[in-house]
């Protein structure tokens, strides 16, 4: 019951969100342009995370977020904008977009990324993607000698640490759509539309990627530990 | 599933939903309005401008129309009352020799063809008429497109890449 009763609630708040921002959207036209700043406040933080999952640059991702919010003006005030369709998943691809676009034009800076298409291994026969990925952590700080001496909570902040590292240096497909999904909070429908790829291609994206966390994650932890910590 | 692979999966799930937010510098919000502020400014500016060309190409097109079906029906009943019938395509176009008048008699004679093939008939009066109005319509639509919207259709038409 209480399972049913949960999307509902979601949907109400979605549908009550939405609403609220199309007030603000037909403030904006109507000139009342500080409506934009409450959109500003509203969005910049999950926004520049999923700008950031792009470009890796902070002060790239700021730029192309600072662009993507004046594009986003121009848009409500030459009312490009039609009310039928949700401000957030027309925001956040207008974000996108932005920041592949940016991505392209400075695509000389190289990142380190750790590859989830294909495993390749090194001499030892070690996968070397997730080799390379252990080498960003600090092994000193984060090294486990039992899973019993080390308090749950330190377990749980390094966990915390290898998640975020992992989303940094993963592949940008796979990072942008973790991030709408668990931050954006946009559905598989949603992330669909937004980056106009197959609803199959997203649901198997978010598969994948969260199946190659789990593989990072019990390379370090067992599950017996893991178990432990949840 | 196993009751242990799903409890795993709900806790990546958990950790996911509470990884770090990257947040832009304090200043972000003052330094994007001041920059949304002469944007705003810059747009209305340009719907002002919008306005008086669209209303100048606007009232230009509607001279030009008018003129012309004006002129047309002047000339047509005159030449009407003078020759008769205008149903023959090589006696309804008057031929010229400068160039222009020869590039005119040309899309006349073709345009007249095309209508006589499909069985419809016309003066040359009437056809003149008619492509004077889709030129002023083309030229109208033409010019609203490439100095109106041409300039903003970039950052217009980017959510819909």
């Amino acid at each position: 019951m209480s399972e049913n009763r949960k999307p509902v609630a979601k949907e109400r708040i979605e549908s009550a969100m939405n609403d609220l921002e199309l007030n603000l959207v037909k403030r904006i036209q109507s000139g009342d342009i500080n409506a934009f700043e409450d959109i500003v406040n509203r969005y910049k933080d999950r926004a520049m995370t999923l700008a950031m999952r792009i470009l890796k640059v902070e002060e790239d991702a700021e730029d192309a977020l600072q662009e993507a919010f004046i594009k986003t003006f121009r848009a409500i005030v030459d009312r490009q904008f039609e009310e039928r369709s949700k401000f957030s998943t027309y925001f956040y691809r207008i974000v996108y977009n932005t920041a592949i676009d940016f991505y392209k034009k400075h695509k000389s800076k190289t990142y380190t990324l750790i590859s989830i298409d294909e495993k390749r291994t090194d001499d030892e026969g070690n996968v070397a993607d997730i080799s390379n990925f252990e080498m960003q952590i600090d092994k000193n700080k984060y090294y486990m000698s039992s899973a019993f001496d080390i308090d749950k909570k330190a377990v749980e902040n390094e966990i915390k640490h290898i998640v975020d590292k992992y989303l940094e240096k993963i592949p940008e497909k796979y990072s942008t759509i973790l991030t709408l999904f668990y931050i954006n909070d946009l559905s598989h429908e949603e992330i669909a539309v937004t980056l106009k790829l197959p609803l199959g291609t997203v649901k198997n994206r978010i598969f994948r990627a969260k199946d190659k966390m789990k593989e990072i994650l019990m390379s370090k932890y067992s599950e017996t530990e893991l178990m432990e910590i949840i | 599933m196993t009751e242990r692979n799903k409890k795993i999966d709900e806790f990546l799930d958990q950790k996911l939903r509470r990884s770090i937010l990257v947040q832009p510098r304090d200043d972000f919000s003052q330094l994007l309005m001041q920059k949304v502020t002469l944007e705003h400014k810059r747009l209305t500016e340009e719907n002002k401008k919008e306005r008086i060309v669209k209303y100048v190409l606007g009232s230009f097109s509607t001279f030009m129309i008018g003129f012309t079906i004006v002129m047309g029906y002047l000339y047509g009943k005159a030449e009407s009352t003078a020759t008769g019938s205008v149903y023959d395509v090589n006696t309804t176009v008057e031929r010229s020799n400068s160039l222009v008048g020869r590039l005119v008699t040309a899309v006349q004679t073709f345009f007249l063809y095309v209508l006589n093939f499909f069985g419809v008939s016309i003066s040359a009066t009437t056809l003149n008429i008619a492509l004077i109005i889709i030129l002023v319509i083309g030229i109208y639509l033409i010019g609203e497109r490439l100095f109106l919207r041409g300039k903003y259709k970039s950052s217009l038409n980017i959510a819909k890449r």
